[in-house]
């Protein structure tokens, strides 16, 4: 064979040219690009680097439409409601707001609220009685997921800085409805009006803002990024940092590689467990473990093979060990559950979860069954790595059990889809393994989405009808007895189990200060920027 | 050349046709719900019809498919559930990302393909170097190169950044939507550099597989047309060897090149998908990994309709361009 002839000088020359032109122009931005080594300086300027894991979502920018998680921190810091829940503490606790205070009758169908002076909107509008109203009639207008909060709800003004909320019925959570992170926002009337367009100012609300809080919302780029700009003539307390950026960042690994070089004052959420371990022995780093009301469930289905009876169910949840769970996937950043309902709605010692963990029950019971329904299937929601993360615990832990267990992920439309108002829960698994957390602290909130037949979260529709009865009694007293009795009852049904109660595991430089107390338990994965500082 | 064109569009045609049918009879049998999950758990059954209707899914099937194919003629996309905006909306917001990095990409791919395959076929002292680089790189998923290249050049070297598009707080909007070039016509050089740095990461690590794909095809063809007559001939009169190789060698190598090329690109969309989760590229491949949660039907139908036009549209170009390399294919 003919030796192939020698490479024209031209070629190395090219290639060589081309390699030292990356690396030139890599190279060249050096100057403008992260430091190589973390720094735990504040930043020179006041501009606090934070970040989105995946773009916030549907409407993250406009409190009557978005009703998830992590775009919580845009609504809490842009717009303010009449009443807030506490910040900086465990109990959630209703607090002034736009409102400075509320009184209502004896039957909780009427509240009257005094309006706080001296509050201007980011469009100029001053804030008066005058906002309630078109605010709520928007909100309705809208009709998302939020709307429900108003609905029946009708606004009478007594002069510019009181107003009056008649409800069609008692409801004494209602101080909770307007405290609650996704509760009624007030918009400028003005601004509403000029900008309602023919979507009830949607559009216009997507890159923009009407809100009174301390920040101003100045840049929204979907799935790229967000921007907050301290508001010049906030009511309160100036805030420390003028700017807050919000870039999203699709990967946790990249994420987390920022916030090492110090691109990135703090994390606020979804780390994986991997990176929360490493934190915690980190001491470069602070982290923060802060409580919420979101717990990790696992629900069963009661119409799947051999889990028909409640005794079986039991059975079921018994042989699941919950310390197992927490100490491979949680410990640090959530504690184990012992209330039916999620942590901070119930007083210690209410609605007590008695499952003591025994593998002896489920271990007869599966010696006795045919073959064909020793299959189970655990179901998780695939947005969730803590909860395919639980699953293959639970599912190591029954196998050993007798039980043939096989996990497998739904994405969170198909678990929805298995809940009311679907009449059953066709094609759902056995068990699912979902978090959540109540729109708001009383046990009404939790029991209604979760033991009700028609509940949002009743999943595997599972319910008595003693349950439901007592729900719609303790709906309109909200007796904490009431609601104790209810969680006593789910438990007793077999259908749920509260594994683990999540705390919001933060990390952030040892510069930042003020976290714990800018964190809301009732406010998931947000904080109070105007309460951060650097020192 | 005509005819040509002609049975490549009408193919396009019936794919995207077929491909609508296919989107619409998968959304149908999937047990999903994306109305419950938009207005989430305390939304009472009244809401959810509400807005079920609003959205057309109450209506049947084939009206549904009607509606959207009617739609889809007059350039209507539908409306995404998820960002609340026309899927054309959003597709003009995310597409010039995705195209901007593939349109790098496919540049990066084909320059590395030549360096490659110039490199590992003639004689000297580097060839085993860019032979190895030629086994090895088919070896190496994109991902794990993106991986590899935030830790070297962001974490460890600080050259690069690790992920967006821009740090350009606000950018320039047009007219090309693409940031290396809109920086220039806009007259900000620096937003242009800086785009270029963030690009060229996730372009490279988008780029290797293919390179090394088409570097593979190309070198083959390259050893087989060193050893053809003509070549011989061409020596004979006393050409150089540069001038063998660039003017002769290389033209009757590219065919089979151009064909893997065509093959790649759409293989290459499925990379940019990946990569741009990894690179937080704020992308159609972020908008789809976003939107399947979601249950966002119209998004998700809009964008397998666009990248199935895209890749329609490339393996037309590469018949077309291949046939004027070669005439005898359009014969």
């Amino acid at each position: 064979m003919r030796p192939l002839p020698p490479a024209p000088r031209a070629l190395a020359t090219c290639v060589g040219a081309a390699l030292a032109a990356v690396l030139a122009l890599a190279g060249c931005g050096s100057s403008s690009g992260p430091s190589a080594t973390a720094t735990t300086k504040p930043p020179a300027g006041r501009t606090l680097d934070l970040s989105f894991l995946q773009d916030p979502g549907t409407g993250a920018t406009d409190p009557d439409v978005y009703y998830a998680g992590q775009g919580i921190i845009l609504q809490d810091n842009v717009y303010q409601g009449l009443l807030q829940y506490k910040p900086g503490t465990a109990t959630p606790t209703v607090i002034p707001d736009l409102a400075t205070s509320w009184t209502a009758t004896k039957n909780n169908t009427v509240f009257t609220l005094q309006l706080r002076h001296g509050v201007e909107f980011h469009d100029g509008t001053a804030f008066t009685s005058a906002a309630v109203q078109p605010s709520f009639q928007r909100r309705l207008a809208v009709g998302q997921g939020p709307a429900y909060m108003v609905q029946g709800a009708t606004v009478t003004t007594q002069g510019p800085y009181q107003v009056t909320i008649t409800l069609s019925g008692p409801n004494p959570n209602f101080p909770a409805y307007l405290a609650s992170a996704y509760g009624p926002r007030m918009m400028s009337p003005a601004g509403l009006a000029a900008h309602a367009g023919s979507d009830h100012d949607q559009t216009y609300l997507r890159t923009h803002d009407l809100g009174t809080g301390p920040y101003e919302l100045t840049e929204a780029r979907i799935g790229s990024a967000y921007q907050l700009e301290a508001f010049s003539k906030y009511w309160g307390p100036k805030p420390y940092f003028t700017t807050v950026n919000l870039p999203v960042i699709t990967d946790s690994s990249s994420q987390q590689l920022q916030f090492n070089k110090g691109a990135l004052a703090a994390i606020l959420h979804d780390l994986p467990e991997p990176a929360v371990k490493s934190y915690l022995a980190d001491k470069a780093a602070d982290t923060y473990s802060l409580p919420t009301q979101n717990s990790q469930y696992f629900y069963v289905n009661p119409d799947a093979g051999f889990l028909t009876t409640a005794a079986h169910r039991t059975a079921l949840l018994k042989a699941i060990n919950v310390k197992q769970i927490y100490a491979e996937a949680f410990t640090g950043r959530a504690t184990i559950a012992d209330q039916a309902y999620p942590a901070h709605m119930m007083p210690q010692g209410d609605a007590t979860q008695a499952i003591p963990y025994a593998t002896g029950p489920l271990s007869s019971l599966a010696r006795s069954l045919p073959a064909s329904q020793k299959t189970l299937t655990i179901g998780y929601d695939s947005s969730s790595p803590d909860g395919q993360l639980i699953a293959n615990i639970i599912s190591a832990q029954l196998d050993q059990l007798g039980l043939n267990v096989q996990v497998q992920s739904y994405t969170t439309a198909q678990v929805y889809a298995w809940a009311p108002p679907a009449p059953s829960a066709k094609g759902a698994p056995d068990a699912v393994i979902e978090g959540g957390w109540p729109d708001a602290a009383p046990p009404y909130m939790w029991a209604h989405i979760s033991f009700d037949p028609n509940g949002g979260l009743n999943y595997l529709h599972c319910s008595t009808p003693q349950i439901s009865k007592l729900i719609k009694q303790g709906q309109g007293t909200g007796s904490l007895a009431t609601f104790s009795t209810i969680g006593q009852l789910s438990v007793q049904t077999g259908c749920w189990y509260n594994l683990v109660n999540q705390n919001d595991f933060m990390v952030a430089q040892p510069w930042l200060k003020g976290i714990s107390q800018a964190h809301v338990v009732t406010y998931p994965y947000s904080l109070d920027l105007a309460d951060l500082y650097a020192g | 050349m005509i005819q040509l064109i002609a049975k490549r569009l009408a193919a396009a045609a019936v794919i995207v046709l077929a491909l609508t049918a296919v989107m619409f009879f998968l959304q149908k049998i999937s047990p999903v719900d994306p109305v419950h999950a938009m207005l989430g758990p305390s939304a009472s059954p009244a809401a959810i019809v509400a807005e079920q209707k609003r959205l057309g899914l109450d209506r049947p099937f084939l009206a549904q498919y009607g509606s959207y194919l009617n739609g889809l003629l007059h350039g209507n996309l539908g409306m995404s559930y998820r960002t609340r905006r026309p899927v054309s909306t959003d597709l003009g917001s995310f597409l010039p990302a995705t195209a901007e990095l593939s349109v790098y990409a496919l540049i990066f791919a084909l320059i590395l393909a030549v360096i490659l395959a110039l490199g590992s076929t003639l004689r000297w002292p580097g060839s085993s170097v860019f032979r190895l680089l030629l086994i090895a790189g088919a070896s190496a998923p994109a991902f794990l190169l993106g991986i590899v290249g935030i830790l070297i050049f962001y974490s460890k070297l600080g050259w690069l950044p690790a992920t967006g598009r821009t740090s350009v707080l606000n950018p320039p909007t047009g007219p090309t939507g693409f940031l290396t070039i809109d920086g220039l016509l806009h007259g900000e050089p620096s937003v242009t550099f800086d785009a270029f740095r963030h690009l060229l990461m996730p372009a490279l690590a988008v780029a290797a597989i293919p390179a090394v794909s088409i570097g593979r095809v190309l070198r083959s063809s390259l050893i087989g047309q060193m050893r053809a007559d003509y070549v011989r001939t061409a020596r004979a009169k006393g050409l150089t060897e540069r001038q063998v190789v660039l003017g002769h060698v290389l033209r009757n190598s590219v065919n089979a090149a151009l064909s893997m090329t065509g093959l790649q690109v759409g293989l290459m969309f499925s990379g940019v998908v990946v990569i741009e989760e990894i690179f937080g590229w704020p992308g159609i491949g972020q908008y789809m990994a976003q939107s399947i949660p979601a249950a966002d039907f119209p998004a998700i139908s809009g964008v397998t309709l666009l990248l199935g036009a895209g890749y329609v549209a490339v393996n037309t170009i590469v018949d077309i361009l291949q046939a004027i390399a070669d005439p005898r294919i359009n014969a």
